[in-house]
């Protein structure tokens, strides 16, 4: 007997269902079900994925929805057998999610009249006495009406089968068999069960609420449903499922088109703008080349008509120009000289290799992926102009699904299975998460933390289980979908957490799976950064500055970053990158393109930096197997750096063919999720070797492709970073005073914190003015020397942690032109409060007005000044009696990292070196001149503590002191042995032997002792393992 | 006036220490959980308050960890104080981790100040518990003292000088207070002694000014007098050794009217009470008497002991009897009514209820009540002593007569009424049961529950009136 399943949910309907779709479609074909209809509660969201399986499998996939109406007793199925009922589902679902809160729905039975013209009805009564008034109602609007019989092996089935033989006569409607099914196979009850205690927050162990007492929801083999449901009954599911030809691949995404001027079709629009394009980008004429592949690509749009997705890029493109916001596409897009044309992407095609196929081609039926970065403080006004010009129904952020991770999974299902929380917690804290994800069950078997008795022995099993099920829908950083017509036409809408923001159902994997196309509208703080310095560079020397104006290719901007003076430049200020720089020694663009591809996971992984440093020094060694290899590997001294080169070498050492090499870029991309890149190596070891190859260098590569997954960086995404890395190396290496304001001004950002950026600048010749309420403005500033007009950095009233934007807008305003005399004066003009003044006093922003902090606050505190009337003079001075101590160093110093976070007085080592209490510790700035293997002893602050994935075991601590920042490597055994100071200090001294690479130093640690005591209460923080 | 300050700077670890066996311990606090407070042994191995779970199990892997609950730490508290009860007298309970006594009082009883607090360290130690001992002219400064570092004189300028030494971080005060003196560059006390008191008054508020002059000793300290719990404990020998429950009735009762005096010259009430019975030669046989509600007078207590009395049998001779009481609580919410009488309906029940917990034990009354399980026998619940209406919703059929064990079915059902039902579950606690059930009759007339296991044998799980 054939059947087809219409009544099944998948785990998209959160914590309820207990099988991925795939999942689901996988088992109704292994079983010869006709088709499957996937019904999660109020969503499409699990849709997309048992759409690709389906395909894959060729099952019959039938799109609903199930719903739970408040005035409609029982449960409602509703399929959708053509496109108009896909919308109007689409519709009604979006309807319901946008009345409530995230992960909500509400709806009424007149709601129902979205979908009565379209939708197929299955309706599984709430057996009362009304059911056949609702039955009434419901038939009348949907035309016809199906009864859903189901057999869940209950006390009740045969007494209920028989209510709906006698309902179903007296609304003369059939019976359906359905199979509510809540996983694909019984052996998932026990995770059915977890989800559920998860969702009721009652402990399986205390008996949870709403468990099932059975495990016959799943898809049952036919031979069953045939001794549980009369033939009939299961006769009318293929009937329904006949009707239902819709299929997902039926979408169109229609990209708006009303930003065609109506003389042009998107064809010849998208080529005048491309034409105007060339004009200004190529002043002196398209190189032949160049031409030659902008006709290819603007054929291809034309024949893939993607021009309306090219046309709506641009405008936003030109919005944020118009609007001053600094912009510039990254990734794939940067391959494409119509985006380049088009002002979307920076990278100038003469100066790269572009390959088109990576962005856009035929063959792989993808959408383009053109990603495009702002400022990370003006993104929002990117986002509410889409929302403006297309209107909420046309625009929305593609979903992320969040998706139970390994720590979430261990928390939630220790808490179902009543295990006690705080040993849920030491067993999740006590995991090393730094080893590669899939090892923490081997660490918990190897600790023994795990009781193999009672509930505790199901943790392991389960949380693994049930690792990967979504857990709710969140907001996409920044992907946009837009619309010709209505979204919910394409996909249902819900609310975000954020207010004010929907999302669709679907995830960018889901939507380029189905070939729709999204912008993704990101955000880069140093786009931010850079703007300001150009707005500074501007206020100094006249005129407006644009990225343009920056020279190119200024040799004394590679001088600096050789030297890896690179704090604040954009990538390549970590550690990591910095100790690179001087033994890579960019002299060129091209040369930080590589700069920002090599210490990734990927060359490191595969060994292939030292090959390529090597050649670099010596480049008259490097030497190609055939032509074909040079050409792939000459821009890189024939060493892989880039995935597109990984990808082309197995393309011509390996004999991949094109598909085959899509495949292996589609399974690097989803490396990190799915972690198998085998099936690919022997294919490329036997390819190689076939050709020639040694099969070390295979292997090599293959261990670059696994380190490529999940931190691809293609070399056309490099590009784009490289171009920002040059400008702002330039900003550092000409500009650095307006540099560092504008860093300031855009904190948070990048890898330093304020403090470092500040010592950093100082050390390097900038000068830096404190915050003072006479001088500052509320953010950074530059001031100018009067005889010299040379800037320097005045600090702003923002920096003072505590003190509250309204207040400092109020010093600013009512400040008289000569500045505030005293500190009543202040409080008498501005009528701030006690916490703000005292802010302001511990900030040290009252130096122009009183001897001292000290004195400041007592003077502030005095309660006469909050009840000083507008009348009082404000030149009486307040007589107090008691005098407070002048602050010593240090106390300023302490209070200084207190209120602002950073200080300009001595640096906190400097006093205690100054006590005499470091003696022998050498300082950073003269670290490189003790010789290599010598013993020596270094002490600083503690300001990062770093544990890389690609280092086994080495712990990275970066010290400050009063001259700079010293690298301490510390060994694992070292580090076991002494992790009290490891772990707990503040303050560390160091002692080890030195050693000496290509101009980096790095100290061995061998004793580390905790010196904390010695800065007590001094607010630094540590970043840690980052 | 010279007082001592007992603080114990690891009370609460101290506790759990001695109770995991003398394992490192670490007592957490909050979400996600930090490190509030470790053994010194985990002290030893880098563990410090503040710190992460990961860090702490970092430095000492074999870490025990517990978290902070209240109550606990009060009752810590007054278990030793009521050790110590019998050294330190008078004594006040300063919360959290604290005792107060008057030095000068004790120290007519030992040499010298080092003697007394020798002892008592010594005393604390051997409970497992750290302390810090210090003095003070007022409670307040002996308090500070102890709680910074722990300093004994019994010179009053020397205390003074230390006090005045002590920084401000050492008090109670706000964090917020502290901080603001310490940006005024008054960091010790003696900075703000310095100060005009009515001008750090206006600037700080009148509670530091109060705090200052209670440390001073310029202001009362009101403190409470710590009592041990109050007990009743009696013993009686008995004129002449005897097995027969009968005779023990007499002595039993004026042991009985000597508790009924006690609990109404104190206004108190009990509910448990313990008579233990002396054998010559045996070890003594306890009896545990509970009754229903919190009693005092001596008919209650005595017509519970005697059907205690009279469902044992006296296996030997009696030679004395004692009752004794630990557990007191106040009367003063007992009322009656115009006629004396203070009976309703409810307690009517629970005076029946506490005859029938005395014939049968108390262990003997149940109550039933279901819960959401799906196996029949785990979905029904004995409650132990609650008296409320059974809150059952509407689930499928099931037999009152409840067959625990099933037994097999022997008879060949005769009709089907219903069926099958499955039921499928119970993994997680090892009772893993998978089994259709069916409503059927009997040959024999009668009908019954059953059930067939996944390994198709048929059993009788119930009957159906």
């Amino acid at each position: 007997m054939e059947y087809a399943e219409l009544h099944c949910i998948s785990n998209f309907t959160f914590l309820r269902g207990a099988s991925h779709p795939s999942e689901l479609v996988e088992e109704a074909q292994r079983l010869g079900y006709s088709a499957l209809a996937l019904t999660d509660e109020c969503s499409l969201a699990g849709m997309a994925r048992a759409h690709i399986r389906a395909r894959e499998l060729e099952l019959a996939l039938i799109t609903g929805s199930e719903f739970h109406l408040q005035d409609l007793p029982g449960t409602l199925v509703l399929l959708a057998p053509s496109r108009a009922a896909y919308a109007a589902l689409s519709h009604l679902i979006t309807r319901g999610r946008r009345r409530c809160a995230k992960g909500r729905y509400q709806l009424w039975r007149e709601d129902l009249d979205l979908c009565h013209q379209h939708c197929i009805a299955l309706w599984r009564p709430g057996f009362s006495n009304e059911d056949s008034l609702h039955g009434e109602a419901l038939k009348t609007g949907f035309g016809t009406l199906r009864l859903m019989a189901e057999r869940p092996l209950e006390q009740a089935d045969h007494h209920r089968n028989q209510w709906l033989a006698q309902l179903a006569r007296k609304l003369e409607c059939r019976i359906v068999a359905t199979g509510n099914v809540h996983m694909h196979r019984r052996g998932r009850k026990p995770l059915q069960d977890l989800v559920t205690a998860i969702r009721t927050g009652t402990p399986l162990s205390q008996s949870a609420r709403g468990l099932q007492a059975n495990a016959e929801r799943y898809l049952r083999p036919r031979q069953q449903l045939e001794r549980l449901f009369p033939s009939h009954w299961l006769k009318e599911t293929l009937r329904i499922a006949q009707q239902c030809d819709f299929s997902l691949g039926e979408l169109r995404y229609e990209y708006p088109d009303e930003l065609v001027p109506l003389d042009h079709t998107p064809t010849t629009w998208l080529r005048k703008l491309v034409e105007d394009g060339q004009v200004w980008r190529f002043p002196d004429g398209t190189p032949t080349a160049i031409q030659t592949q902008l006709n290819h690509e603007l054929t291809l749009i034309e024949s893939l008509g993607y021009e309306p997705f090219f046309l709506t890029i641009n405008d936003i493109v030109q919005f944020a120009r118009q609007s001053g916001i600094l912009c510039q596409g990254r990734g794939s897009a940067a391959n494409s000289v119509v985006c380049y044309c088009l002002g979307i992407t920076e990278v100038d095609p003469r100066r790269i290799n572009l390959l088109l196929e990576r962005f856009i081609s035929k063959e792989r039926g993808e959408p383009p992926d053109i990603d495009v970065d702002f400022e990370h403080e003006r993104r929002e006004e990117v986002i509410q102009y889409i929302y403006r010009k297309y209107g909420r129904d046309r625009a929305a952020l593609a979903a992320t699904v969040i998706c139970y991770r390994p720590r979430s999974a261990l928390r939630d299902a220790g808490k179902a299975l009543g295990l006690d929380p705080l040993h849920v917690e030491q067993l999740v804290q006590g995991i090393d998460w730094r080893d590669r994800e899939d090892d923490w069950q081997q660490q918990l078997e190897r600790k023994g933390l795990l009781s193999n008795q009672g509930p505790a022995r199901h943790l392991i099993p389960l949380a693994r289980e049930l690792l990967g099920f979504p857990r709710h829908l969140s907001q996409h950083v920044g992907g946009f979908v837009i619309a010709s017509r209505d979204v919910a036409d394409l996909v249902p809408v819900e609310n975000a957490a954020m207010a004010d923001r929907t999302v669709i159902q679907w995830d960018k994997d889901d939507l380029e799976a189905l070939g729709l196309l999204k912008v993704d509208v990101l955000s880069l703080g140093m786009l931010t950064a850079i703007r300001k310095a150009l707005e500074l560079m501007g206020e100094r020397h006249g005129g407006h500055w644009t990225l343009a104006d920056i020279p190119t290719e200024d040799p004394s901007v590679y001088r600096m970053l050789q030297q890896g003076r690179s704090m604040g430049v954009f990538q390549v200020e970590s550690r990591a990158q910095m100790s690179m720089l001087p033994r890579l020694k960019p002299e060129c663009y091209y040369d930080l393109v590589v700069q920002v591809a090599i210490v990734r996971p990927g060359p490191i992984q595969g060994n292939m930096v030292h090959p390529y440093l090597q050649r670099r020094q010596n480049p008259d060694a490097v030497s190609y197997a055939d032509e074909r290899i040079e050409k792939v590997l000459e821009s890189t001294l024939g060493v892989p750096i880039f995935q597109e080169q990984v990808i082309r070498l197995a393309m011509v050492a390996a004999g991949f063919s094109a598909g085959e090499a899509d495949q292996l870029r589609r399974a690097m991309a989803a490396w990190k999720r799915h972690g198998d890149l085998s099936g690919f190596r022997e294919k490329l070891v036997n390819g190689m070797n076939s050709n020639g190859y040694s099969t070390e260098f295979a292997e090599q590569l293959y261990r670059q492709m696994c380190g490529f997954g999940g931190y691809g960086f293609p070399e056309s995404h490099a590009a784009s970073f490289a171009l920002l890395v040059y400008v702002s190396a330039w900003l550092k290496c000409h500009e650095p005073a307006a540099f560092l304001c504008a860093l300031l001004n855009s904190h948070p950002m990048g890898f330093y914190s304020a403090s470092q950026l500040v010592q950093n600048a100082r050390r390097e010749g900038v000068e830096v003015h404190p915050v003072d309420v006479n001088h500052s403005s509320a953010r950074h500033k530059l001031e100018y020397a009067p005889h010299n007009q040379a800037p320097a950095v005045r600090l702003g009233l923002s920096l003072i942690r505590t003190l509250t934007v309204e207040a400092s807008e109020r010093v600013l305003a009512q400040r008289p032109p000569a500045g505030y005399q005293t500190a009543e004066e202040l409080q008498y003009r501005t009528g701030l409060n006690r916490a703000n003044l005292e802010a302001l006093a511990g900030g040290g922003a009252l130096r122009s007005l009183t001897e001292n902090r000290h004195q400041a606050r007592w003077d502030l505190l005095e309660p006469s000044m909050e009840l000083a009337l507008p009348d009082v003079s404000p030149s009486t001075p307040h007589e107090t009696a008691s005098v407070m101590p002048a602050p010593r160093e240090a106390d300023t110093v302490l209070e200084d990292y207190a209120s602002l976070r950073l200080s300009l007085e001595r640096h906190p080592l400097a006093l205690i070196r100054g006590r005499g209490q470091l003696r022998h510790c050498v300082t950073a700035d003269s670290i490189h001149q003790i010789e290599p293997n010598r013993p020596v002893a270094v002490a600083g602050l503690v300001t990062g503590r770093q544990r890389p994935g690609s280092a086994a075991g080495v712990t990275f601590v970066t010290l400050e002191d009063e001259t700079g920042n010293l690298n301490v490597v510390v060994w694992q055994a070292t580090a076991r042995r002494q992790r009290r100071p490891l772990l707990n200090a503040r303050l560390l001294h160091v002692k080890g032997t030195v050693e000496q690479q290509d101009g980096v130093t790095h100290i061995i640690a061998g004793r580390l002792s905790d010196l904390s005591h010695l800065i007590d209460n001094l607010n630094v923080k540590s970043r840690d393992f980052h | 006036m010279l007082w001592l300050y007992i603080h114990f700077p690891l009370m609460l670890a101290d506790h759990y220490r001695a109770r995991a066996g003398g394992a490192s311990v670490a007592i957490t606090r909050g979400t996600p959980p930090v490190v509030i407070q470790a053994s010194s042994d985990a002290h030893h191995a880098g563990v410090q308050p503040g710190q992460s779970l990961a860090t702490a199990q970092g430095l000492c892997p074999d870490l025990k960890l517990f978290p902070f609950r209240e109550r606990t730490q009060s009752r810590i508290l007054e278990q030793l104080a009521t050790a110590m009860y019998r050294f330190l007298s008078p004594l006040t309970l300063w919360e959290p981790d604290g005792l107060l006594t008057r030095a000068d009082q004790l120290g007519q009883l030992y040499d010298s100040l080092e003697a007394l607090t020798g002892c008592i360290t010594g005393e604390l130690q051997g409970l497992g518990f750290h302390c810090r001992p210090a003095t003070g002219t007022t409670p307040r400064m002996a308090r500070l003292l102890a709680r910074h570092s722990g300093f004994c004189s019994e010179d009053a300028p020397t205390l003074l000088q230390a006090t005045r030494a002590l920084p401000v971080t050492a008090t109670d005060w706000p964090a917020s207070v502290k901080q603001r003196l310490n940006q005024m560059g008054l960091h010790t006390l003696g900075d703000l002694l310095n100060c005009c008191s009515n001008e750090l008054a206006s600037r700080l508020g009148p509670e530091l000014q109060e705090d200052l002059q209670r440390i001073l000793g310029k202001r009362a300290e009101p403190l409470a007098e710590f009592h041990p719990p109050d007990r009743f404990h009696q013993y009686a020998e008995l004129p002449q050794e005897t097995r027969n429950a009968d005779r023990l009735r007499a002595p039993l009762e004026h042991l009985l009217r000597a508790l009924e005096h006690f609990l109404r010259e104190h206004q108190y009430a009990c509910g448990r009470i313990r008579v233990t019975l002396h054998h010559p030669d045996r070890p003594a046989t306890p009896l545990e008497l509970r009754t229903a509600r919190q009693e005092y007078q001596a008919e209650a207590f005595l017509e519970l002991a005697l059907l205690h009395l009279n469902a044992m049998t006296l296996e030997d001779d009696v030679q004395a009897l004692s009752i004794d009481v630990s557990h007191l609580v106040s009367r003063d919410r007992e009322a009656t009514d115009l006629f004396g009488n203070n009976e309703t309906r409810g307690e009517a029940l629970a005076a029946l209820l506490h005859r029938l917990r005395a014939r049968l034990g108390a262990n003997s009354i149940h109550q039933p009540g279901s819960r959401a399980d799906p196996r029949p026998e785990k979905a029904l619940r004995w409650h132990q002593s609650a008296i409320s209406p059974d809150s059952s919703g509407t689930g499928p059929i099931r037999p009152v007569w409840l067959q625990q064990p099933p037994i097999p079915l022997r008879e060949p059902p005769h009709r089907w009424l219903n069926g099958p039902e499955r039921i499928q579950g119970g993994w997680w606690d090892g009772d893993y049961v998978r089994r259709d059930y069916y409503i059927a009759i009997l040959a024999s007339g009668r009908c019954a529950w059953l059930y067939r296991n996944h390994q198709r044998q048929w059993f009788i799980h119930g009957w159906f009136g």
